[in-house]
């Protein structure tokens, strides 16, 4: 019997990454971002979600730090954490359906890189990477 | 009688003794399937604490009951041995008994006394029978119950405590019950033995029964004598049909045996859910007042509109409702505390409590209850002098303690007031100049008032000695900051000889505050007004260097400023347009900005951790135009630049003062063809009328505001204005109060107004005039305006 998992695969600066479904809230395509001051600066700052104020995750300035001009992009709303938080993505792209087994990270990975990503995916375009939610609540 | 709410608190306590109970079960089971010593001590504590709740039923058999049940599990909890199969059995036995008689106190909450003992009315012995199977007997002579019979009364047994010597006292007891209820037979009165032995010699009472005879329902008597009903036992009821009393009685047992199953009047619900539901229900007005503002444009949609409006409306103060307590919760307590606290001290008080259905939330509820406590404390231990003290100065022996709550527009105010000895100014006064609060020149000229401030100082202690009532680390300092950090404030104001007055006050919730929003370059922030003091137009010649400080002059007193864009952004303001005067632990301030936006009524969320850890935030707002701004933390942003306390001087809050400022900044608004103008200071904001619902009430009409109702103002009631029904509404604060004004439309917030030409009469609703564009703008004055139009 085979085990079907779903991600969400979204891209940041082209390179493919994706998440657990089941660890989504939501996709938000059109919520601002306010800006919140000597926040660290993988943050955003908060958005106003339906009423909740959710911190904003800058993902792709985790993953690089040299600031890439603010993408219009999407904001995914994790289950993660005692507080409700989300992370910003350049584009969301599908709903990855995948019988395969979760490998673990390439090794060449760096350090701080290493900590966000639970492991990768096969698939017939090549490989995603799939974060890890309680990682990024761990930065 | 018993009031309503009286029975709501009982079953608050039933509610939350069955919890209990549950737990205890839980607890048994465990223990019986692995004995744990952990597990022992909490079965214990949870009976422990049912036992102290249900004490406040008034129900003897449960109180007896679960005295007993402690009883066992105190010997067992001593030996920490595991529980013998009988002992579980006993215990959990005793937990369904007290399940039933919990289920039977609440159906039967009306009459507690009526069911106790019944069967015995054809007996000699009145058979009291306790739940662990022990029997308790009340020997009574069978004439007695004879005579109830024949003559339709109520055979009672009332225990009280007398002083001791009980001789003398038996005697005007006896008497006393005679004469206060007609026809009332005492038929005896003993001394209670069995009560007696397990007193200890320090207590002053001896506990003694009377036998009692009564036409009515002897509860009353009870009652009129301040007596718990755990203090009355009805031995034989007057039944209303004497002649069918076997039928009676077996109604009555029946009832026992099957008590009427009654639904959880009190659930209990995670605050979690409880936040959750107050987010959406102002999610909701948001999303409604978008919807509304859409819908004006149709009238036939508007109207249907209004429905939907109204009910949002009530949604949303009912949810904003959910975290609200009586403070009955808390002032329950105070009896026992003064009493404790005189007897002590060796004093008379007397205790009045006033306003205890005054509401709050209990997240407040629980930050000034200690603070609560010792302030009453103080003020028995150092206020109220001794009995032959006060009667030497010719005031009764006995203090008076005043403990009065009441609401005040949106707040809670709360009064502690005694009449004792009140401070003393002189030695508060040199404890403040030895620990150079103030230097002698202005050591002269304080006020009395200004004096008494000190004592809000840290440190600074008059007190010779410490005793055992207080002292003990809490200062008034500690109290202060408590309020504060509960949005509220303390003051204090005392006259030597005649006593001292503490007034507190505090939002009544946290949820929902009034906040200035300001701007530094693009960002905006929120200050919530209960931390703002005072607005003032920023004057660059005011500003000076003090050795590292940059200060302000203000009315002849220096101000520490920080720069609201340098200290985000770490470039100085450009154009400052204003300067906020905030409080913070570490006294006064103020915060530079560049622009003022419309103050507006928000909700408060809290911030991912990662943004609380900045250090700077308090939360965050959501505002009417559904952005998100973070909330400063005037309190954080004085300890990141380490803002020293010294040179920190208080701000009278005058809006004169600043009114006569060179220029002027309020909100201008038009209502019958003119134009009006609120200054800034009075926080004017704007709303749609037809959020809010409006009522008519002793000739006055109010506006049911979310903090409450206000006073609704129509200017051609004051000034010759044209009558107009407009749609807006400009809400102002004052002092602590709000009001609303009708307004045809709000037209801006003006920064930099002309100067106003003041008007020649203080009592005037009209402050003053200034011209734009050859336009007057009439300026409100947001005092005469609250007192109703005439100072």
């Amino acid at each position: 019997m085979s085990i079907h998992r779903q991600y969400l695969v979204f891209c940041m600066r082209g390179v493919r990454y994706g998440v657990a479904l089941d660890s989504c809230h939501e996709v938000n395509l059109r919520s601002r971002v306010y800006p919140v001051p000597r926040a660290r600066p993988h943050i955003s700052g908060i958005m106003n979600l339906r009423g909740e104020v959710v911190t904003v995750i800058d993902l792709p300035s985790m993953f690089s730090p040299s600031k890439g001009e603010a993408s219009s992009g999407a904001v995914i709303r994790l289950k993660a954490g005692e507080h409700p938080i989300a992370i910003r993505v350049d584009a969301v792209e599908d709903i990855l359906t995948t019988e395969n087994a979760l490998e673990p990270p390439p090794p060449h990975l760096a350090e701080e890189h290493l900590r966000l990503i639970a492991g990768v995916i096969q698939t017939e375009n090549g490989i995603v990477q799939i974060i890890d939610p309680q990682g990024i609540l761990r930065v | 009688m018993r009031l309503p709410e009286q029975d709501a608190i009982r079953a608050e306590f039933v509610t939350e003794a069955r919890d209990l109970l549950m737990r205890a079960e839980e607890c048994v089971l465990r223990l019986e399937s692995q004995f744990e010593p952990g597990e022992l001590l909490e079965l214990f504590r949870l009976i422990h604490t049912v036992k102290g709740n249900t004490s406040m039923l008034g129900n003897p058999e449960i109180g007896k009951l679960a005295h007993s049940l402690e009883t066992e599990l105190d010997n067992a909890r001593q030996t920490l041995a595991p529980l013998s199969l009988s002992q579980t059995e006993l215990v959990l036995s005793g937990i369904d008994r007290l399940r039933t008689l919990l289920d039977s106190h609440e159906g039967d909450a009306g009459k507690p006394v009526e069911r106790v003992a019944p069967a015995a009315a054809n007996r000699s012995i009145a058979n009291q029978k306790a739940d662990n199977g022990v029997s308790k007997k009340i020997k009574v002579a069978s004439r007695h119950l004879e005579r109830a019979r024949s003559e339709g009364k109520t055979l009672s047994l009332i225990t009280v405590n007398l002083a001791r010597d009980p001789a003398a006292d038996l005697r005007t007891s006896l008497r006393a019950f005679e004469s206060l209820w007609n026809g009332t037979t005492v038929l005896g009165a003993m001394i209670r033995e069995d009560r007696l032995s397990g007193l200890d010699s320090t207590d002053l009472s001896v506990p003694c029964s009377f036998l009692i005879l009564t036409p009515g329902d002897p509860t009353e008597i009870a009652e009129i004598n301040s007596l718990s009903p755990d203090h009355l036992q009805v031995i034989y009821s007057a039944a209303p049909v004497p002649t069918n009393l076997p039928a009676e009685v077996h109604s009555r047992v029946e009832r026992i045996d099957h008590p009427k199953k009654t639904e959880e009047t009190h659930l209990r619900v995670s605050v979690a859910v409880i936040d959750r539901l107050i987010n959406l229900a102002g999610e909701a007005v948001g999303a409604r007042n978008e919807f509304m503002q859409k819908l004006r444009k149709d009238p036939v949609l508007f109207r249907a509109g209004g429905r939907i409006n109204s009910l949002i409306t009530r949604l949303q103060e009912e949810v904003m409702r959910v975290r609200l307590q009586p403070l009955r919760v808390f002032f329950q307590r105070l009896p026992r505390l003064v009493r404790d606290t005189a007897a002590a001290t060796q004093k008379e008080v007397r205790l009045v409590i006033l306003g205890d259905s005054v509401e709050l939330d209990k997240r407040l509820l629980d930050t000034i209850a200690d603070p609560l406590v010792h302030m009453i404390r103080n003020a028995i231990d150092h206020g109220i002098e001794s009995s032959a003290e006060r009667l030497q100065k010719g005031k009764p022996a006995a203090g008076t303690l005043e403990v009065k709550a009441q609401l005040m527009g949106g707040n809670v105010v709360i009064q502690i007031e005694d009449d004792g000895r009140g401070l003393n100014h002189r030695a508060i006064l040199q404890a403040a100049e030895a620990h150079g609060l103030v230097d002698s020149v202005r050591a002269a000229s304080l006020s009395p008032d200004e004096i008494a401030e000190f004592i809000f100082h840290s440190g600074l202690s008059t007190k010779s000695k410490v005793t055992e009532t207080s002292g003990r680390g809490v200062g008034m300092d500690v109290v202060r900051t408590s309020f504060e950090s509960a949005g509220g404030s303390i003051v204090v104001r005392s006259q030597p000889g005649a006593g001292t007055q503490f007034i507190a006050s505090l939002p009544q919730t946290l949820s929902i505050i009034t906040c200035l929003i300001v701007r530094a370059g693009s960002q905006r922030f929120a200050i919530p007004q209960m931390n703002a003091v005072e607005l003032v137009r920023f004057d660059p010649s005011a500003v000076a260097q003090m050795s590292s400080a940059t200060v302000y002059r203000l009315r002849s007193r220096l101000l520490p400023i920080i720069d609201l864009k340098q200290l985000f952004t770490d470039e100085p303001s450009e154009k400052i347009g204003f300067l906020v005067v905030v409080r913070s632990e570490r006294g006064l301030y103020g915060l530079t900005i560049e622009g003022l936006d419309n103050p507006e009524e928000i909700l408060v969320k809290p911030l991912g951790r990662q943004l609380q850890e900045i250090g700077l935030y308090a939360g965050a707002a959501v505002l009417a135009d559904s952005s998100a701004v973070p909330i400063l933390d005037t309190g954080g942003i004085a300890r990141s630049v380490n803002l020293s306390s010294s040179g920190i001087d208080s701000v009278a809050q005058s809006a004169e003062d600043a009114i006569t400022d060179a220029a002027f900044a309020g909100l201008v608004f038009q209502y019958g063809g003119s134009e009006f103008a609120l200054p800034v200071e009075s926080f004017p904001r704007v709303e749609k009328r037809t959020r809010y619902q409006e009522e008519s009430s002793l000739g006055k009409e109010v506006v049911h505001y979310t903090s409450g109702p206000i006073p609704l103002i129509r200017l051609e009631s004051l000034l010759p204005v044209p009558a107009s029904d407009g749609a807006f509404l400009v809400i102002f604060t004052r002092g602590g109060r709000t009001a609303a004004i009708v307004a045809d439309e709000a037209l801006r917030v003006g920064n930099d107004l002309p100067p106003v030409e003041l008007g020649l009469d203080p009592g005037s609703p009209i402050l003053g005039r200034c011209v734009v564009d050859s336009r007057t703008i009439v300026v409100l004055s947001p005092e005469v305006l609250l007192n109703g139009g005439a100072s």
